[in-house]
């Protein structure tokens, strides 16, 4: 998923070539006229890198897709407050981080009140095999959300700090700290491996 | 020391980014998947837009509110002034009606006499 990302980084995407920030502009415009088409197509180019951003955050994909939809249903309803002149996919990501911030809140008071056996694995992806991936799993799941959000934001997605920072709502020097940590923490992991 | 020289801003590491590619991905990354996630937030949408017909934006709302509370204000003064208009009415039909009584009945406005004590 994230080769297609790629394909599309983030400096093409906050300045897109002429047509497609043009086809997003009218998509936006329509959508904001209750066009539901238009809307669907700014679903169909944002929802994979939406996904990439909540997936980091809740870690197991079920609820990915959850917050995925939540935020989606959420920008829908709020597009008469989104202004056109700004980028659409950091005004999205902002929301799509939040309904993941927000899933895990709800998730950990909702474990909190269960019992221990009850605990679901946050893990539960059937293709679990390779080693590596399962350490750096562990790895990122002992991160906070936010440091795990600001690190995928940065180095998968692009952003810039004071993007993130105003994404997440954290000042930019605390996206900066979370970075460092969040990839101190992921290069030991894969660091341990490599040395074993 | 600004956090800018105590975390500079180096370029994110390829390994951590590889590694990170498959954790990040949906565990069927395909086309189908896509489409199916597509189609699963279009329905929520066109629920929540099923039900926006009766719905109000909210600065339609603001609108309202402020359209409502400039109703109760001018309502608030119409009924201040009827109260005014009433009371005065009240008191000149009062004293109209003292003084017809007063031309009919001569004297009647005249303190009674006390009748004097034994």
């Amino acid at each position: 998923m994230l080769a297609v990302l790629r394909s599309h980084p983030v400096s093409e995407v906050s300045s897109p070539v002429v047509s497609d920030a043009a086809d997003e502009r009218a998509w936006i415009l329509d959508a904001q006229k209750g066009d539901q088409s238009a809307f669907g197509q700014l679903v169909r180019r944002h929802q994979r890198r939406a996904y990439a951003v909540a997936r980091a955050i809740v870690l197991n994909h079920e609820d990915a897709e959850d917050a995925v939809q939540e935020a989606f249903l959420h920008a829908y309803r709020a597009l008469d407050r989104f202004r056109p002149d700004q980028a659409f996919g950091a005004w999205l990501h902002r929301i799509v981080a939040n309904a993941a911030l927000d899933l895990t809140r709800r998730r950990k008071v909702r474990e909190a009140d269960e019992l221990p056996e009850t605990v679901a694995s946050p893990f539960r992806d059937p293709a679990e095999s390779d080693d590596l991936r399962k350490r750096l799993r562990d790895a990122l799941a002992e991160l906070p959300p936010r440091q795990r959000a600001v690190i995928v934001l940065h180095d998968v997605e692009g952003y810039k700090h004071a993007e993130i920072g105003k994404m997440l709502g954290i000042p930019e020097g605390t996206a900066r700290s979370d970075l460092h940590y969040a990839r101190a923490r992921l290069r030991d992991a894969l660091g341990s491996f490599r040395s074993e | 020391m600004g956090k800018e020289l105590q975390f500079p801003d180096v370029t994110p590491d390829p390994r951590v980014v590889a590694a990170l590619e498959p954790v990040l991905a949906p565990a069927q990354d395909t086309p189908a998947y896509w489409d199916g996630l597509h189609r699963r937030i279009m329905a929520r949408v066109a629920d929540a837009g099923a039900i926006a017909w009766w719905s109000i934006s909210p600065a339609a709302a603001r609108a309202g509110l402020v359209a409502a509370g400039l109703a109760i204000l001018a309502l608030g003064a119409l009924a201040l002034q009827t109260r005014e208009l009433n009371n005065r009415l009240a008191v000149d039909a009062m004293a109209e009606t003292e003084l017809e009584v007063a031309r009919v009945i001569p004297g009647i406005d005249e303190p009674l006499a006390v009748p004097a004590r034994r």
